[in-house]
């Protein structure tokens, strides 16, 4: 009888050690759970929005490229190797029936999220849509504005460990573009305006 | 035949329940500072970005509120939420100052004019002490100039 009680003692332990060790797993996993998890979440949202930003730097600094390039700078060595005055007034003669695949190089984002651990890529500029019809206006008068439709792409690659992935952001924007009169010497100015507002952002 | 539980038994017990008691207390304690470090961390986070967001376009005056640095064409501001609590309380943070003192924030902005012809850059960084160790968080946003002809 004595040796009965004594093992149901010892039992009575082994329950209680083990139910000790239950809730103390219970406790520290949920604890742990929420550590990593609250920290997987911030770290994924400002690996997110860091990735839409470099994205979003990447293109405006070649929409900013294009802008002085199709002003008048002309080609830009080691930036925008294409002259897009000349690429843009050709899409706007025919139409842009097929993407040109122009690159531009934007180094100063590029700079700017490396230390961030991003990648930028070159961005891919296409003409997608311009509206055909390039004929200088009777003299005196100022042609409407044409319009077109440039689409900018630029792949990103993170090295961070939250994010441990690439994407590819793809923005459209407006394009418009003027003929006015001919001038003295007969040669007709040409007037791209690049808007600062896309018409939409994707990010793939 | 014995009955209850002998003295030893009784102790062993107790010194069980009052590490089981302890071991919840310490696991309710890291909890309650996980959610403490993930809220001054969201709370950093959002004060930078919406600095961001709020100054992150050509048409806010921004440079009005900053001071030149040494660097040429480089503005910048600390704690702007000081100088415009007004705004900051627009924002959603009209408490910006008490928390800034609670968490140990500290904002600094930098805007670099002309970065490139028709482009500046803004920058806004937040730093804090959610842990032992201080950490931070920095946006960047590209901003075109709406006129160039």
């Amino acid at each position: 009888m004595i040796m009965c009680t004594e093992r149901r003692g010892a039992g009575a332990l082994l329950v209680m050690v083990l139910v000790l060790l239950g809730v103390l797993a219970v406790a520290g996993g949920a604890a742990s759970v929420q550590r990593s998890g609250t920290g997987r979440t911030y770290g994924r949202l400002v690996d997110g929005r860091l990735l839409l930003d470099a994205g979003d730097a990447a293109l405006t600094e070649a929409i900013a490229h294009l802008r002085r390039s199709a002003d008048g700078a002309g080609a830009l060595p080691g930036v925008c190797e294409d002259d897009w005055r000349v690429v843009l007034a050709g899409a706007f003669l025919t139409g842009a029936p097929r993407a040109t695949g122009r690159v531009v190089h934007p180094l100063r984002a590029r700079a700017s999220f490396a230390a961030q651990g991003i990648a930028i890529g070159d961005v891919r500029v296409d003409v997608v849509v311009a509206y055909p019809g390039l004929a200088a206006p009777p003299s005196g008068q100022v042609a409407l504005p044409r319009q077109g439709v440039l689409e900018l792409a630029v792949r990103l690659e993170g090295d961070r460990p939250l994010l441990g992935r690439s994407a590819r952001v793809v923005r459209q924007r407006w394009i418009f573009y003027a003929t006015e009169a001919p001038g003295a010497k007969g040669r007709h100015l040409l007037t791209f305006v690049l808007p600062p507002h896309p018409l939409g952002t994707v990010i793939e | 035949m014995r009955r209850g539980l002998a003295l030893v038994e009784v102790l062993l017990a107790a010194g069980l329940l009052a590490a089981l008691g302890g071991a919840v207390l310490l696991m309710t304690g890291q909890s309650v500072d996980a959610l403490r470090v993930d809220r001054v961390r969201m709370g950093a986070e959002e004060l930078c970005r919406a600095t961001v967001e709020r100054f992150g376009r050509g048409e806010d005056n921004l440079q009005a509120r900053l001071s030149p640095s040494v660097e040429a064409g480089v503005l910048t501001g600390e704690n702007l939420w000081e100088q415009m609590p007004e705004v900051y309380a627009a924002m959603g943070f009209p408490r910006a100052a008490e928390q800034a003192r609670r968490d140990g924030l500290a904002m600094k902005v930098r805007l670099r004019r002309g970065a490139e012809p028709g482009l500046d850059v803004l920058t806004c960084e937040v730093a804090f002490r959610a842990t032992r160790l201080p950490e931070r968080v920095v946006y960047t946003r590209f901003l075109l100039h709406d006129h160039v002809h």
